[in-house]
């Protein structure tokens, strides 16, 4: 028995098996809460959960401080606020947008909306049994489309975990890996950084930050999670 | 794992507000298992998958190949092996060109014209083998078998048993050559006198720090992949720090946190000065001190430590950080830092190859960072320079073999080199043009383009051409390479896509990994496998060797094998390609096994007092235990091979087993034989003495490898030579003013043995004093990709071939101007200190 770190901060015995499920848990839900800030302009009920107390310590834990403004003000005008900085930091070409896409973003790459960095990202998904809805009407290399794809990953490797198939396990570790590597990490953190520089607004500042850290993590993390993983169940 | 503590508030909190997902990727299927898989991106359907090995460079990664209708279309690396962990270089991947190579040659083909004229006519395999057979018959009952010489290249593993222990072993000739001195040879006859065994493993993944003399394993090297993808991990994710020790800044240059740019063949003086900065600060306390109970520093077979220290301290107190800044060009500040930083980041990884050792004092550059490695306690550790691992194949023998003859042309001229414990195949040639220790009567090639890979091409090709001299030439090759250009008789191998195997390449995590080789695809034409050849060879020379082909031995092989009968032998290779040991533990320290007294109170088992190495005196083919006395150990031919353990105190040891040498079961920084030899026991300076005597205009050249090439055999790979297919000389911008020369110039490089015309690159990236040729390019055969020359069996089913935009760009070839010089104790081609002049066309 090992010991680990609870999710309420304390810790508690785990066998080997629920820690890497507890911790592919912990990761997907970091994915899908970044998937969802660079998606979309917040929305009131998602200022509402972020503002609350418990939320704030827990940003606070993770090294974010939104700052007092962003929690004194009305959330009609944070609301309204957050959506013009979403606009002119992702949409509007005028104001030097930084388009949030792979294939404009990765260094040397082909610099094109729609290059063939989105085609190979898309054919990426296909070959491993997602389809991408283009109902935002926006490309599969979109930022939160592969943050997405990685919440996804992590979330089979979470329920492979669960139900004790970890050959399961250790086959979606290896497509994080593999995704993670070849694509994502290739290209985020030239993003964050542009994102961190341009945004005005504290929330895009924090959780650029908040995405930087986290990437840098996996960075270091995810190639020997995999080893780890396939010692573990005596694949490698 | 995962660090979690920062996040796992946040994720909590995010799970309890249950962010809403309104995502835009849906899972329609299950995810497809990692790896092992690829779909035609024309047709979407799946592609055939063969679990197989690559061959394009020595390390033989485990791979997966692709069929698409028929063609080898795709090669990735293998997953599931605890080698690579699925990755793969682009010389592996580039593998896929071979097996479509419209240049290859499928036929066997005899020559009609002058040779060397390029005229063939295709005759059948039966001919072929009726023409070989015949001749080694003739010989073979003349009782002259050694006239038969076999040269080879590439020939590891399940081929090298099936050709070199059994077919050659059954026939009677020892006149086999190899190709390890124009390779590695000289650091593996070094580490042969250190630790016994030649190869070694970095262990990278449990390093603190790595030290790396003249290695590229970024690039290149014996373990390429498996390592380096384990150096990069450990500098980006631990921040290992990386000094590299290098004339030029090569890829792993400059990934490391430091280059020193020694000036050729000062390496060795950097080792000792280093060595001289452990000792005289007392750095050896601790880890190296303790090491140092399994060292021999002395002449005498059992010292104390006191005694130890301080032989160690009087022979480098000469060599200090000032001396060497004289030798080497590096600042006695620098060398002194790098040798503390070294010392005190305990387990450190030393490496070392090529760049360091292929010189004049090469040997001895090796024992000295063998000794440094000891000294500071980083050999056979986690995270140090380790001893190899691999895995232990049982194959079919022959019983009975003929006592073996042989011409002695493989080492050298007599005197050239003391110890070429891995012969001198750069002389071969040299020898038979000399004639005085005899001639084949048949030379047969395989897999070893002599011409083109050893040095002084000119003398080469003479040689080969000259029918006085070498009577009738054979050569097995899927390519018509150069020295394919000179045979009588051409014998088609498919390219290895198209092989059978068992592999055993060592292992960078001290577990040893089985692995076989075998076809995507069925032989090409009418090519077959040379380990199957020589089968059909030996029965039509009256030789039962007990199997008919190499899917056969493979297949014994596993049988045989107990790992992998236990899992499910041929049938479970085939299935999934690798296999080890899933509770198998790393292996380190190995040295440190203590013998059971059984083991060494056995009746045939003597104690050598001059060196404390216990040894069965039958098995090195002693009459009684009096004569084996009386002759000792070290003197007795082949002794090491009776190696029992080493006594140190009261104990019996494993210690460090010898493999070609007589030497002790000790880590030998004293060397007696090397003394033996009329040189220094301990590590010592040498000077070379073609850079003592050189003039103002001199420079000194040196070769090197790059990433998507292999030495000498892809350039008619075309992904690969698309890639890199010209070589300018590397020139430092100092050097180029001097002699008025601006990028892109054609210059004249010039030697003893030759000249060459080479384009420029103006770099800081080469030390000034020295231009950087790469190794590849300037063949003149190897087909239209290579060489823009079509070989005489060429077709023209590869639409590529229209689009070669590189045809008539195909570099230069520095050999031309090497001489076949060797390193005077091991025999190792000095690839990296020809004196050359460089001027400006
Ligand atoms: S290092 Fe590259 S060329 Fe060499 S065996 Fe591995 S994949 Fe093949």
């Amino acid at each position: 028995m090992t010991t680990v770190i609870a999710s309420d901060g304390g810790t508690q015995a785990a066998d080997p098996l629920s820690e890497w499920m507890a911790s592919a848990d912990e990761r997907a839900f970091l994915y899908r809460l970044l998937a969802d800030v660079f998606r979309r302009e917040p929305s009131a009920q998602r200022l509402e959960e972020i503002r609350t107390d418990s939320y704030r310590e827990a940003l606070n834990e993770a090294g974010v401080d939104l700052g007092e403004a962003f929690y004194s003000t009305a959330i009609d005008e944070q609301v309204e606020e957050l959506a013009v900085e979403f606009t002119r930091l992702f949409l509007l070409s005028p104001g030097g947008r930084i388009a949030p896409y792979e294939s404009v973003q990765l260094p040397d790459g082909s610099g094109q909306l729609r290059g063939p960095e989105s085609q190979i990202v898309l054919d990426y998904y296909g070959a491993t049994g997602f389809v991408h809805h283009d109902e935002m009407n926006d490309m599969p290399d979109h930022i939160s489309a592969e943050l997405e794809y990685m919440a996804h990953l992590v979330g089979l490797e979470s329920s492979s975990w669960a139900n004790e198939k970890q050959e399961d396990a250790l086959n979606a570790i290896r497509y994080q890996n593999d995704f993670f590597y070849t694509h994502l990490s290739n290209w985020v953190f030239c993003f964050l950084k542009k994102v961190n520089e341009r945004a005005e607004h504290a929330y895009y500042v924090g959780f650029a930050e908040l995405a930087r850290e986290f990437m840098e993590q996996e960075l270091s993390e995810l190639s020997d999670r995999t080893k780890q993983a396939a010692q573990l169940i005596n694949r490698v | 794992m995962l660090n979690r503590r920062k996040f796992v508030k946040l994720s909590a909190a995010t799970a309890a507000a249950s962010v809403a997902m309104n995502g835009t990727l849906s899972q329609a299927r299950e995810l497809p298992v990692f790896g092992g898989k690829d779909y035609s991106p024309a047709t979407g359907r799946e592609r055939k998958a063969v679990p197989s090995a690559c061959l394009n460079c020595v390390t033989r990664c485990p791979n997966i190949v692709y069929v698409e209708d028929g063609r080898i279309v795709k090669i990735e690396g293998q997953p599931n092996s605890i080698r690579s962990e699925g990755k793969m270089c682009a010389k592996g991947q580039g593998g896929v060109n071979h097996s479509n190579d419209p240049d290859r040659i499928l036929y066997p083909m005899k020559r009609v014209g002058k040779r060397g004229e390029g005229q063939w006519k295709r005759i059948s395999w039966d001919e072929a083998l009726d023409e070989v057979a015949g001749r080694l018959k003739v010989l073979k009952d003349a009782g002259t078998p050694e006239k038969f010489m076999f040269h080879y290249g590439r020939m590891k593993s399940s081929i090298s048993k099936m050709v070199k222990t059994n077919f050659l072993g059954a026939y009677g000739t020892k006149t086999i050559g190899n190709h390890t001195s124009i390779c590695e040879g000289g650091k593996w006859t070094a580490q042969e006198l250190t630790w016994g065994k030649h190869y070694d493993s970095w262990d990278f993944d449990n390093t603190r720090y790595v030290l790396n003399f003249g290695a590229n394993p970024l690039e290149a090297g014996t373990n390429h992949i498996p390592t380096a993808h384990r150096l990069i991990r450990a500098l980006t994710t631990r921040e290992v720090k990386m000094v590299t020790v290098d004339v030029r800044l090569s890829n792993t240059a400059a990934k490391s946190q430091e280059w020193l740019p020694v000036r050729p063949g000062g390496d060795l003086a950097l080792a000792l000065a280093m060595c001289n900065v452990v000792m005289s600060e007392d750095l050896h306390k601790g880890h190296g001190e303790e090491f140092l109970k399994f060292c021999k520093v002395t002449d005498t077979a059992e010292d104390t430590l006191e005694n130890k220290v301080k032989a160690l301290k009087d022979n480098f107190e000469q060599y200090t950080p000032e001396w060497a800044e004289q030798h080497c060009d590096i600042s006695a500040h620098a060398i002194r830092r790098v040798a503390r930083e070294f010392a005190t980041n305990h387990p450190a990884c030393l490496v070392s190859y090529r760049g360091a050792v292929a010189h004049y004092n090469g040997n001895d550059t090796e024992r000295a960072l063998q000794t440094l490695a000891a000294i500071t306690g980083n050999i056979d550790n986690p995270g140090g320079r380790c001893l190899a691992v691999g895995p232990k194949w049982k194959y079919p023998k022959v019983k009975k073999m003929p006592k073996g003859r042989k011409l002695k042309i493989v080492d050298g001229p007599k005197g050239a080199a003391a110890i070429p414990s891995h012969h001198m195949s750069h002389n071969v040639l040299k020898m038979i043009k000399d004639g005085s220790a005899g001639r084949p009567d048949i030379y047969m090639s395989y897999m070893y383009t002599a011409v083109y890979a050893n040095g002084d091409v000119q003398e080469n090709i003479d040689v080969l051409k000259d029918e006085s001299l070498i009577p009738y030439s054979v050569n097995i090759n899927p390519f018509y390479d150069e020295s394919a250009a000179l045979a009588d008789l051409i014998l088609p191998e498919p390219p290895y896509t198209e092989r059978w195997d068992w592999e055993d390449m060592v292992s960078p995590v001290q577990i040893p990994e089985y692995y076989i080789r075998q076809p995507a695809i069925p032989p090409m034409g009418e090519t077959r496998d040379f380990g199957t050849v020589a089968c059909q060879l030996a029965e039509r020379i009256g030789i039962d060797l007990g199997f008919k082909t190499k899917e056969e031995f493979v297949r014994l092989s596993c049988e045989k094998t107990p790992a992998i009968k236990a899992v499910g032998g041929f049938e479970y290779m085939k299935k999934h390609g690798v296999y080890h040991d899933p509770k198998a533990k790393p292996k380190y320290y190995s040295y440190r096994k203590e013998l059971k007294p059984k083991d060494y109170e056995k009746a045939t088992v003597i104690l050598d007092e001059a060196t404390g190495t216990y040894w069965d005196w039958k098995k090195a083919k002693h009459k009684s235990a009096e004569a084996a006395q009386k002759k000792g150990y070290t003197h007795s031919k082949g002794a090491y091979k009776a190696y029992v353990g080493q006594r140190i105190g009261n104990k019996v040891y494993k210690g460090f087993k010898p493999d070609k040498l007589n030497k002790s079961g000790y880590f030998e920084i004293y060397s007696g034989l090397m003394k033996d030899k009329g040189f220094n026991p301990m590590p010592t300076w040498y000077s070379i003495p073609e850079h003592d005597k050189m003039g103002d205009n001199d420079m000194i050249m040196t070769t090197y490898k790059v990433a998507t090439q292999i030495h000498s055999r892809s350039q008619n790979c075309k992904y690969l030579t698309e890639l890199y297919h010209d070589n300018p000389a590397w020139i430092n911008p100092l050097d180029a003013e001097r002699r008025g020369i601006i990028e892109g110039d054609e210059v004249k490089v010039k030697s003893e043995v030759g000249e060459i015309t080479i384009k420029a690159r103006i770099t800081p990236a080469v030390k000034p004093g020295v231009i950087a040729i790469s190794h590849h390019c300037g063949h003149w055969e190897y087909g239209r990709y290579a060489s823009g020359n079509k070989a005489p069996m060429g077709h023209e089913d590869d639409p590529d071939l229209k689009r070669m935009w590189w045809k008539g760009n195909h570099g230069a070839h520095p050999n031309w101007i090497i001489p076949n010089a060797p390193d005077p104790i091991n025999g190792q081609l000095r690839f990296m200190d020809t004196v050359v002049q460089v001027m400006k066309i």
